[in-house]
Formats: structure tokens, sequence, C-alpha cells
């Protein structure tokens, strides 16, 4: 078996039969975490040898995974209680495990065997926090009944799995991709499935909530590039306006939906997710051209939006308010935290420097597709939407005169802050040199 | 790979040098304000000597290019993203960089024992170092990033009264229009990069005489890439640049420190005609998009200087004068005389700096003259009859004359295109120098009438003299076709212009009319005159209509959308806010 997928069950084993010790677990899953992205990497650039479960090529897969070991890692992060945060700690890694065999195996049973895996680990993990537990179920089973059974169902349809006879009729191809395409699709912000996905609930932390659908929005992408695209038909191209125009409504009923709401994780979560909408019309309309800009768009919408979101837990926990109108002039109290929030602001929302950014151009470039530069045109509201909403939000909570109704908080401590600004290094990296990524990863190859 | 040339290293050495002086004084730890100021004012200089020394090491008029890291975004071969060191660049540069520095100066007392100086100063370094890389970019994409990182440390600058929602909500709403703007602007860049293949300037400016496919074809009508693109990066720029009815952002920013104020008018809301003449290849192939600025810059001229005449304060006078200029640079890009546009520009950016560093003595002094500038034109009148008629006919007069000798002379009295324009501006500047010497009755003792004639005078001078350097100056971009005295746009030019001037004289006069209590020359007041002052006061309730048709309906819509998205989930108990809440 590849290392890349035992890695995490070692750790899951290790973490599960070692007693309560929080320090020890945390250095397992640190560096099970730290490990399984560095292989992720190495797996490409073949400093590392090839295993059975080695991808046909794809850089992008392997990336991908490097990428969702950065939220899957913080869902277990500030977790106090022992008990809780060994079953964080084991669900995490199984969800790497999950995640990686997903993401690397080849074959389709396989594959289908790995997601579903995912999508029953990611219900305990959301059963495993505190929440208003019926809405916070209820926001989970239709996304995850229908993934569960569209995949399969999809790749029965083309000829992968035994065929089901039920289904003969059906014109074989553009059901299959249909399927498929839905079956990731209810992870990604899409109109009309964005509206579980920008769920979080009032109790509780922020950074896991986002970090699973993060990690989530990442597995998708990953299946629609490997298990919806091969299935292509050839009129597909005709759909891709409504394509573009529904992962547009999602974009704009997020940022318009955010503009009101008076809690800071909610404004957050909606904002996040209206952003990454960007993703789905670029990974259908360049995914395979233009598969470098799609990477840059994945690290730099995630890296900021982790960021905000521990910034926010951290404002959260210090003043112990989640509403706007309670917090006004905290840059007294907490400048590091008000530059981290100013500059990951700046970051999510594609200011020209950060890989948003670039992304979007390097997407938008490609004279062979014209739909390209409409959707870029088109996107561009939403964009500045969400840059004015973060700005109004940092505004708002930073600027001002003190607001006597929230405590006197304390700062980001000095080496945590410098750990969250690391966050930031790929993303800066990449918006000013993106093109380092592909001259590393796509040497001779897509 | 080759060595780097000393001149490329220098160019490059331009644009850094004050972001590193920014970085610098961002890290110091507060107290340490002295040694901020040395780092930021030293970087500057030094890259005001990098600047003198690329003039000197530069053979002739030959372009010096420097590349900073290779191009992705181009999918046609060509050189690196980079800079360029033209004779553009060179002047805006200067401009820059002497306003920079003359401003650092200025705020080296005026922000002494601020608790936030040096994050001032790092701010103002940054605003340096990105609009010295703006005006130096050889490629759109690192031009719009410069464009866009100018804004946002023309938003930290003016935060810069934390605690003072007063300057941190105008710092948002310049965010906002400004983004909506660039949004618009990277539009544009975008459209040319698709359609050309490349966003480095040279090759784009070449491949646009090749004929291109119409981008949009509707109704009969087809709208080609460079015309599509002309106009939504001329959006982008009436923005920034405080065109109506974009203008809603700049009066509000008021509230930040002088020096910031000084700066914006003087550097960052000129940035919109510079990329009119960096671009103006574009602009030309697109005439229709040049006629929509004329008019559009023509009418933000003639409101500016309206608007301008009824505001009692001064800050808020030169705001809606800046306006108003700005007004004038775009209508002269929009007909085509670029060259002109940037003697106007530095020419504005020079005197609006001198202007707003000067206007807290003038505001300081006010306190002081408890009726000024009230009552002006009666005690102007009694004091100093003669020599204002003399002086105030004088400088009204001038290009009056010109135009006259020039028709008569049957051939053109002064250089090019930009000859006619430049006299209209004498004209609207001559009327504005008279208003303004009667407000402030303080000032108007002959000796001063004399000095402000004078400095007109050598004004007047310099743009005669100096238009004609400056199309020499810029003479590629003055090779291109512009619009010939045949076109449309300049038989609308002269009406229009007069209007302003004629608009402008009578306005003025009523207002005088009016601040005056006994005066026996002009009219009283009447009905329709306050209802002309309530609309100049108010800006043509420009920010009265923003709100009711563009913020309140987002704002309902926003609403609407949340209650459809709530309301669509299941009912659940309110849950109770965090533990711990101090509202029990």
């Amino acid at each position: 078996m590849d290392v890349l997928v035992l890695l995490p069950l070692a750790g899951v084993l290790l973490v599960r039969f070692s007693g309560q010790n929080a320090g020890w677990m945390r250095k397992v899953s640190t560096g099970v975490f730290w490990a399984e992205s560095v292989l992720a990497v190495g797996e490409w650039s073949h400093l590392v040898g090839q295993g059975s479960f080695r991808s046909s090529g794809m850089a992008f897969s392997a990336l991908i995974l490097a990428a969702l070991c950065v939220p899957i890692g913080l869902i277990s992060r500030g977790e106090s209680s022992p008990d809780r945060l060994k079953s964080l700690t084991v669900l995490s890694m199984l969800m790497l495990f999950f995640s990686a065999g997903f993401t690397v195996s080849p074959s389709p049973i396989w594959s289908i065997m790995f997601w579903t895996g995912g999508l029953f680990t990611v219900t305990a993990l959301v059963g495993a926090f505190p929440c208003n537990g019926e809405e916070c179920r209820e926001t989970w089973r239709l996304p995850v009944l229908m993934s569960f059974i569209l995949f399969p169902l999809s790749q029965a349809l083309s000829g992968h799995l035994p065929g089901l006879p039920l289904f003969d009729r059906l014109p074989q191809s553009p059901a299959a991709f249909g399927f498929a395409s839905l079956a990731f699709l209810v992870f990604c912000p899409f109109f009309p499935f964005q509206r579980w996905l920008s769920f979080v609930p009032v109790s509780g932390k922020i950074v896991p909530w986002i970090a699973i659908r993060l990690a989530l929005l990442l597995l998708s992408v990953s299946g629609l590039f490997r298990w919806a695209f091969p299935l292509e038909f050839s009129s597909f191209s005709e759909g891709l306006p409504v394509l573009l125009g529904l992962s547009l409504m999602a974009q704009i009923q997020g940022a318009l939906q955010a503009l009101n709401e008076p809690v800071l994780r909610k404004r957050l979560s909606i904002v996040i997710f209206s952003q990454t909408s960007l993703l789905v019309p670029a990974l259908f309309l360049a995914g395979r051209t233009h598969p470098l800009g799609v990477v840059i768009l994945v690290f730099s919408f995630m890296l900021p939006a982790l960021l905000l979101a521990m910034v926010s837990g951290h404002l959260e926990d210090e003043t112990r308010r989640q509403r706007f109108r309670d917090w006004s002039g905290l840059y007294r109290f907490m400048p590091r935290a008000d530059r981290l929030f100013l500059i990951a602001s700046l970051g999510f929302s594609a200011v020209p420097g950060f890989g948003a950014f670039s992304g979007v151009v390097l997407i938008g470039k490609d004279p062979s597709l014209p739909s390209l530069w409409i959707w870029s045109l088109l996107s561009l509201p939403g964009i500045v939407l969400v840059q004015s909403i973060l700005w109004q939000s940092w505004e708002s909570i930073f600027l001002g005169p003190f607001s006597e109704r929230a405590l006197i908080p304390r700062d980001i401590p000095l080496p945590t802050a410098w750990k969250l600004a690391a966050f930031l290094l790929p993303v800066l990296f990449l918006g000013i040199w993106p093109g380092v990524l592909g001259s590393l990863f796509w040497k001779g190859s897509p | 790979m080759e060595p780097l040339p000393f001149s490329a290293f220098l160019l490059i050495g331009v644009p850094l040098l004050p972001l590193l002086g920014a970085a610098v004084a961002y890290s110091l730890p507060s107290g340490h304000e002295k040694l901020a100021f040395a780092s930021t004012r030293g970087t500057t200089f030094l890259s005001f000597l990098g600047a003198v020394f690329l003039v000197v090491f530069s053979s002739g008029n030959a372009p010096v290019r420097a590349v900073l890291f290779p191009d992705p975004f181009s999918s046609v071969p060509g050189p690196g993203m980079g800079l360029l060191w033209d004779p553009l660049a060179a002047i805006m540069s200067f401009l820059i960089l002497s306003v920079s520095l003359t401003i650092q100066t200025f705020s080296y007392r005026y922000m002494s024992g601020e608790p936030r100086a040096g994050a001032f100063l790092g701010g103002f370094s940054l605003a340096t170092g990105f609009l010295l890389i703006l005006v130096t970019a050889r490629n759109l994409v690192l031009l719009y990033a410069a464009w866009e990182l100018v804004l946002v440390a023309l938003c930290l600058l003016l935060i810069h009264h934390r605690d003072r929602r007063e300057s941190s909500r105008p710092a948002t709403r310049t965010w906002v229009m400004n983004q909506v703007g660039g949004g618009i602007f990277l539009s544009g860049i975008l459209v040319l990069g698709h359609s050309f293949g490349t966003f480095d300037l040279d090759g784009l400016f070449l491949s646009l005489h090749q004929s291109s496919d119409p981008i949009i074809s509707w109704a009969g009508y087809d709208v080609s890439p460079v015309g599509l693109a002309g106009f939504l990066i001329g959006l982008g720029i009436l923005v920034r640049s405080a065109q109506f009815p974009f203008h809603l952002w700049l009066p509000l920013t008021l509230d930040a420190p002088t020096p910031v104020s000084g700066f914006m008018h003087a550097g960052i809301v000129n940035a919109g005609g510079f990329i009119l003449n960096r671009l103006s290849p574009v602009f030309l192939q697109s005439p229709n998009v040049l006629h929509g600025l004329f008019l559009v810059g023509a009418f933000t001229a003639v409101m500016g200087s309206a608007v301008m005449l009824v505001q009692a304060n001064v800050k808020q006078t030169l705001v809606f004068s800046t306006m108003g200029q700005m007004g004038y640079m775009i209508a002269e890009c929009g007909l085509g005389v670029f060259p002109a546009a940037i003697f106007h520009m530095i020419a504005h950016g020079i005197f609006k700096a001198t202007l707003f560093l000067g206007s807290g003595g003038v505001i300081h002094a006010a306190r002081f003259h408890e009726h000024s500038p009230k009552g002006s034109l009666f005690r102007a009148f009694r004091r100093h009859r003669i020599a204002w008629i003399i002086a105030g006919t004088l400088l009204i007069s001038l290009p009056i004359l010109l135009l006259l000798l020039d028709a008569f002379r049957g051939k053109p009295f002064l250089p090019g295109r930009g000859g006619v324009i430049l006299l209209f501006f004498g004209l609207a500047t001559a009327m504005q120098t008279v208003f303004n010497l009667f407000r402030f009755s303080h000032l108007l003792t002959p000796r001063s009438v004399v000095i402000f004639t004078a400095v007109f005078g050598l004004i007047f001078g310099l743009y005669w003299g100096g238009l004609h350097w400056f199309d020499q100056l810029l003479e590629p971009m003055t090779h291109f076709s512009a619009m010939s005295t045949k076109d449309h746009g300049w038989a609308f030019f002269y009406p229009v212009t007069l209007a302003t001037m004629g608009f402008i004289l009578v306005v003025g006069w009523i207002f005088l009319a009016r601040e005056s209590p006994v005066s026996r020359f002009l009219p009283s007041r009447s009905p329709w005159t306050d209802r002309l002052h309530d609309l100049l006061d108010q800006g043509l309730f420009g920010e009265s209509l923003m709100r009711r048709f563009i913020v309140h309906p987002i704002m309902r819509l926003s609403g609407l959308v949340r209650r459809i998205h709530e309301r669509l989930r299941v009912e659940r108990p309110p849950v109770p806010d965090l533990e711990g809440d101090l509202d029990g």
C-alpha cells in the first residue's frame, strides 16, 4: 500500500491506543499532517518511490492532497478536553486517510469506498461538535445522502462498475456526467447547494466548521477533476452558460446575504463560500487547460479563509461576543489580530499581490475559451462585494472608539501570530511568482 | 543569464527604495519616529537621485527596460513583467518624488508627537513606491496591481486617526467605490489581454492596428475589443479621478491629516490622467470613448468649479477644485491632447500640494479674521476699487485677447492643439483667481494683487512655452492620429467651454452678491439663487441620490436574500450567545 494512505492510518492507531496524553496526541497529529503534505508534494516530484496507489501522473491530485492537510489538521486545534481531543484527532486523521485514498487511488471502486468512508467520517465529526444538534445534522443529511448515491451511480452508468438494468434507458454519457458532477457539486458553492455549505452554528468553535467545509470543497474539486470530467459528453459545452449562471448566482447571493449578516462567524462563512464559488466555473472551464490557475486559486482561497476563521475565533474567545455591534476600536488591544485580519481579508478578496488575483488572471487568459473572459467579467461584481464586506467588517471591529460592550481582550500571542502569518507566505509567493508552481509541477505535462 | 545593466538596476531601485523605507518605518516600534522619518525620507531621496542618474545615463530618449519576473499571464511569448523608463515615466516619477519629498519634509513638524507617526510614514512611503511602480510599469497586469496597491496604501493613510469613525467610514467608502472602479478597470485589461494575447504594453500597442474580430455583435452593431477595453478602462479611471457621478468618495476624505490630503490630490487622484496618457494608443483607437470622456470631464469641470464657489470650508473648497481640475484634464484627454493633460497634471499637482499644505495656515489665520471671508466684496470695493478692477480685467482679458489675436492672424498663435485648451484653462483659472481674491478680502491689498497677477502671468507663460516642449518630449504620443479641429468633439468643445466660463462667472458673482450685506452694485437675494445655492451646496444632491437609488436598494435586496435564506431553514429557538455573555 502506498505510504500516503498508510501514514494517516498509522497515526489513527497510534493515537487511539496511546492513552490520554494531550501533548503526545498533538505531536503525533502534527507530525502526520506535515509528513503527509511533504510526501504528497514529493510523490509528484519523484522523491518517493512509486507505489501501487500512485495516481496516473496528476500533479493536480498531489497538490490538492497537500492542501487538504491544512484544514483537516486544524479540526482538532484548540480543543482542551483530553477525551474530545482524542476523538477529534482520531476522526481528523481518519478523514485524512480516506481523503488520501480518494485523491490518489486510480480505481473507481476504491475511490467510491474511500469517498463513502470520508462522508461517514465527516458525519461523525459534525456530530462531535457542540451544536444545536438537530439543526447541524439536518444541514448534512441531504448532501451526504445525495453524494453517497450519485457517485457510485455515475460510475455504474459509465461502465466502470457492473451495469444497472434499471437505468438502461437513460442517455448514458450525459446521465453519468451529470450524476458524477452533482455528487461533488453538492459540496461546492453552487446554486442552490451553497445553503448548507455556508451554515455555521453560533455555538462552539468556528475554525473546525470552516475547516471541514473547506476540506470537503477540496475533495469535491479533486472528485470533479478525476471522476466527472473524463465522462464529459460532446454537447456539454452548450450547458456551460447554465453552469456559469448558477455559479454566479451562488456568488452574488452569498455576497448579498453577507452584507446584512450581523454575526461575524456567519458573515465570514457566507463570504468564504461566496468567493470560493469562483472555483467551480474555473474548474469546469479551465481545469484541464490551466490546472495551475485552479491550484493557485485553491491555495489562495483556503489559506486566508482559514486565517480569517482563526483570528475570528480568537476574537470571539477573548471578547465573548459574536456580533459586530458589540465590537469597536479593538486595534488598541489587538494590533496583531488587527493586522492579520486585514491582510487575510486583502488576500482572500483577490487584491493584486496575492495568489487569488494571479489565479483569476491566469485562468482568464486562454484565448481558445471565449467563455473565460465573460466569466472573469461577470464574477467581478461578486468579488467587489466580497472585498467591500471584508473591509467593512475589519473597519467595524478594529477601528473607531473602543466599545464598552466587549471584555478587554488579549492579543494573539506573538509566536502564534508568526505561525498564522506563515499561512500568508505561500499566498504572497503565488501572487508574485505564480509561474513557479507551474514550472515545478507541470514540467513536460499538461 | 545576462548581467543586469546598471540603468536597469537603477530603474528597479527607483520604486523599490521607498518600499524599503516603508518596511523599515512599519517595523520600528513606537518611540522611534525620528528613525522612521530618516528612513523614509532617506530612501525617497535616494530614489530621487536614482531617477536623476537614470536621466543622465540613459542615452538620449532611448527607453530603459528592466525585467522583474517572467510573465505567466500573456499567452503570446514576450518579455517578462517589468519596468520601463521613458519620458512619460521620467516626468511622472519626478513629480511623484518631489511632491513626496516635500510633503515628508512638511510632515516632520506636522506629525511630530503623533502616536502613529511611524505607521503614517510607512503608508506614505508605500503609496510613493506603488505610484512609482504604476508610472514605470510596462505590463498591464503590473500596472493594474500598482493601481490597486496605491488604493490600499491610500486607505491606510486615510484611517490614520483610527479611533475616529469620521476617518474610517470615509475610508470604507473610498475603498468600496474605488474597488468598483478597479473591477471595471480590470475587466478592460482582461479584454485586451484576451483579445491580443499579451499584457506587455509594447506588444499590445504593436498589435492594436491588426484587425480584430468584434467582441460583441448585437443588433447590427459591432463592438471591437479595443473599443470595449477603452470604455471599461475609461470608466475605471473616472472613478479614481473623482469624475461625475463617481466623485462621491472624494469630498468625504477631509478628516485625513493634511499631508495625506495633499499627496492624495497632488499624486493619487492624478493617476487616472496618467493611465489615459500611457494607454493613449488604445484610446485613440476608440474615438467614441474619447468623446464620452470629454463630456464627463467637461461636466465635472463645470460642476466642481461651481460647487467650489459655495463651500465655506477651505479644504472642502480645495477638494472641489481638484474635482474641477481633474475634469479639465480628462476633457483634454478626451480631445486627444495628451501632452497638455500631462502638463496640466504636473502644474495642478504642485499647486494643489502647496495649497493643501498651506490650508492649515489659512484656517489658523481665519480664526483671527472674524469676518473673513464674509462681506468681502463690499469691503474690497471700498478699499481698493481701482486696483482690483485693473488687475481683474487684465487677468480675465489676457486669454481672450490671445484668442482674438489667434483669430485675426489666421494661423495658430499657440503650439499644437493644446493651445486653445490652454487658453480656456487660463481663462477659467483667471476667473477663479479673481473670485477667490475677493472672497479673502484680507489678502486683497495692491501688493498682493500685483503678486497674484505676476504669478498668473508666469504660470501662463510656462504653460505656453512648456506645452511646446512637452509636445516634443512626448513625441511618440503625439504621432498618433488624434482628433482634428474639424471633428465633432472640437465643434462641441468651444460652446461647452464658453458655457463653463460663463456659468462660473455668473454663479460666482451671484454668490458674491449674496455674501455682501449692503451691496449697491449687484442684485440681492432671490428665491432662485437660494435654490441654486442649495443645489450646489449639496453637490447636486449626489449623496442623497446614491443612497436612494443604489445603497438602499442593495441593502433591501440583501435583507430579502437573507430572510429567504433564513426562512427556508427549519425554525429553531434562538441559540444563546457564548458562555459568559455579559448581557446575561
